[in-house]
């Protein structure tokens, strides 16, 4: 199993972050679009490191036209020499149209169709087809040299999606290199939801299992000692409830059969009762999410619960001895 | 006047060549937007000066939404500590519609609107105001602390706008930091028309003219020889010929009673006739555009003719020596 880091946004940070996570044996660096735009560490990532895999997970998809989009995506493989994956994910509607103003449709359909016209453009600079890209959504048919890249080394980034329910995991299938499952999922809900959703998409476009790299990043609660643990338990309850107040994400709970929980957490949020809703979520919801245990038993739990479907993982270790850290990653490496 | 120099898009260059602009004595660093990401090269050029201004000259404003410009915008003034001017421009209807997929209507009315979205959510992150932006083209009335940049020391990124007609200059003057004036613009077009657009606009503003720069990039016919002055010349009146072929540039050619040659020029682009074209392009017309001459004489003809207008410029001189090229920008800046 691949592991990543997050790195954060402040970019003059990000040249010692980038090195330490290099040195520390991660497989790559990923950045979150939050506060800031998530492209530019990006670019210092590429710079300060050799071997590192650089991503977006996410960048918001439907904030951008899918010519922004396969441009950053060429200039940052290219500078990075194939070391790009763009991560995608659709937001929800209100960001969309209320904080991008931005166009929101069909969620699934309009990610297909977006990934389908970046495919177009590059395959047009790349391949040198022509650019007719006439969708519902988007529309790419005018392309000329003076707007061709002419550094061509290293083709298109990889592209993978963020995906949640099973119709945009059918598209990631389908049109993308790669998924990131949500980090609140459960291996139920994974295992009778995203992978028999995978599967069909990979069947519709004729693909095949190893051509697709499944990313999933459970929650870890350890720590070198018990007030370690306990904060770190804490966090990972509050998340978690955060999370399943969310309404779209109802099913996860129900694939582990506490889909009432959802309601109430709903409730509260809307109370701003965050603190107290964390203790909603017992050690038996906790154990479904999180793998919780000694530092030393980590990996080889996550192994042996998520081995069979991930590919690579970016779970954060909450622990604050790096030879633990560093440990934990080497297992997961080599399992 | 700050003069201004140009880097190219090849990331692994950009840092040496921002470091030998900035030594040189240049004030600012320009990036154009062509078949690259325009941002990207000035964040390796912000890490490698400490002095210049770092300008998109121009990014393609309607390819974008205000949001996502005014994040890059944050992120680059943070980062070079203030230095950042975003630097923007509309493009024409069919590259922003069938290129970038992205609407477009009323250029100078959307463009107004555009950078205003883009102070309302500055002055949200900046200044904690509401965010409640309700345009016709755009709506932002979404904005949570999550989204909310922290690094806040540098605030907004000046927002410089390129106008050629009147109704685009006029929107520059009201709701803009500066204007870039097109290369292919006379004297007296300068003080016919944009003076007075600017004007209206700093009135409807309330702004005064000392608070805003112009940007103009004089052409400049220049040599250490006869024989590259005679090359300049040739190459200056082909490039010309080739925007005095734009329907929308005629005012510019009617300022100097030649507007029957735009035409002309549109005829024969659609032949492919470009030598041809430049050939039209006269002695006294190139005089208009051009200040022509040794390299010594070049400062003293810019200040004689645009002194009194313009704040700062853009030169390349690539055709001279590097030691002509360091005296004529310290000439300009000293003065």
């Amino acid at each position: 199993m691949k592991v990543d880091v997050s790195i954060g946004h402040q970019l003059e940070r990000v040249a010692d972050s980038v090195r330490a996570a290099e040195a520390a044996g991660y497989d790559g660096v990923r950045t979150a679009e939050m506060n800031h735009d998530p492209f530019l560490p990006l670019l210092l990532a590429a710079e300060h490191s050799e071997r590192l895999e650089i991503s977006t997970s996410i960048a918001v998809a439907f904030a951008r036209s899918p010519m922004i989009l396969a441009n950053l995506g060429h200039d940052l493989n290219a500078y990075s020499k194939g070391r790009f994956t763009l991560g995608l994910g659709s937001q929800i509607k209100p960001h969309i149209t209320k904080r991008f103003s931005m166009p929101w449709g069909a969620p699934a359909a309009q990610m297909r169709e977006l990934v389908l016209a970046m495919r177009a453009i590059w395959a047009n600079w790349y391949e040198g087809e022509p650019l007719q890209f006439v969708g519902k959504h988007y529309t790419h048919t005018l392309m000329t040299p003076a707007f061709t890249p002419e550094n061509k080394d290293y083709g298109p980034p990889r592209v993978v999606l963020a995906a949640v329910g099973p119709h945009m995991t059918e598209v990631a299938g389908e049109v993308a290199d790669g998924m990131i499952i949500h980090p609140f999922s459960t291996v139920p809900y994974i295992e009778q939801v995203t992978l028999p959703a995978i599967e069909r998409g990979l069947a519709r476009a004729g693909r095949r299992r190893e051509d697709f790299e499944i990313s999933y990043s459970n929650f870890v609660v350890t720590g070198r000692d018990e007030a370690e643990f306990e904060a770190s338990k804490r966090a990972a309850r509050e998340r978690i409830a955060f999370y399943g107040s969310t309404p779209a994400y109802k099913g996860v709970l129900e694939s582990i059969g506490v889909g009432e929980l959802q309601g109430e957490l709903n409730t509260m949020s809307k109370q701003g009762r965050w603190k107290e809703m964390g203790t909603l979520i017992g050690d038996d919801v906790l154990a479904e999410f999180a793998v919780v245990g000694e530092p030393g038993q980590i990996a080889a739990e996550m192994l042996r619960r998520y081995g069979a479907f991930t590919d690579r993982t970016s779970a954060s270790f909450p622990v604050s001895d790096d030879g633990q850290r560093r440990e934990i990653i080497a297992a997961l490496r080599a399992g | 006047m700050k003069v201004d120099g140009g880097v190219g898009w090849e990331l692994d260059k950009v840092g040496a060549q921002a470091r030998e602009l900035e030594d040189m004595g240049y004030s600012g660093i320009l990036t154009a937007e062509t078949a690259h990401d325009p941002f990207f090269p000035l964040l390796v050029a912000a890490q490698n000066t400490s002095k210049v201004d770092l300008m998109t000259s121009i990014a393609v404003a309607f390819a974008r939404t205000p949001m996502v410009l005014a994040n890059i915008g944050h992120d680059l003034n943070a980062a070079s500590k203030g230095r950042f001017i975003l630097g923007l421009g509309s493009q024409i209807k069919p590259h922003i519609t069938k290129r970038f997929s992205m609407p477009w209507s009323d250029p100078a009315a959307r463009m107004r609107e555009f950078i205003l979205a883009m102070r309302a959510i500055w002055a949200s992150w900046h200044e904690g105001k509401p965010l409640e932006f309700a345009g016709k083209y755009y709506t932002h009335t979404l904005m949570t602390p999550f989204f909310t940049p922290t690094d806040n020391e540098y605030g907004a990124p000046r927002v410089f706008l390129a106008a050629v007609g009147p109704l685009m200059t006029e929107v520059a003057g009201e709701v803009a930091d500066g204007v870039i004036i097109h290369a292919f613009t006379t004297e007296k077009y300068l003080r016919e028309t944009t003076l007075p657009a600017l004007e209206r606009g700093f009135a409807k503003a309330g702004k005064k003219r000392e608070d805003f720069e112009i940007s103009y990039p004089v052409f400049v016919v220049t040599g250490s020889n006869e024989q590259e002055l005679a090359a300049a010349r040739t190459a200056t009146r082909k490039q010309i010929a080739f925007y005095g072929s734009t329907p929308a540039y005629k005012p510019v050619l009617d300022s100097i009673g030649a507007g029957e040659l735009q035409a002309e020029l549109n005829k024969m682009s659609k032949q492919g006739r470009w030598d041809a074209m430049g050939e039209l392009i006269t002695d006294d017309i190139l005089r208009e555009f051009a200040v022509d001459g040794e390299p010594a004489s070049i400062p003293g003809q810019i200040k004689a003719r645009y002194g009194d207008m313009i704040d700062r410029t853009s030169a390349a001189y690539a055709n001279i020596a590097k030691a002509d090229r360091v005296k004529i920008i310290n000439e300009l800046t000293a003065a």
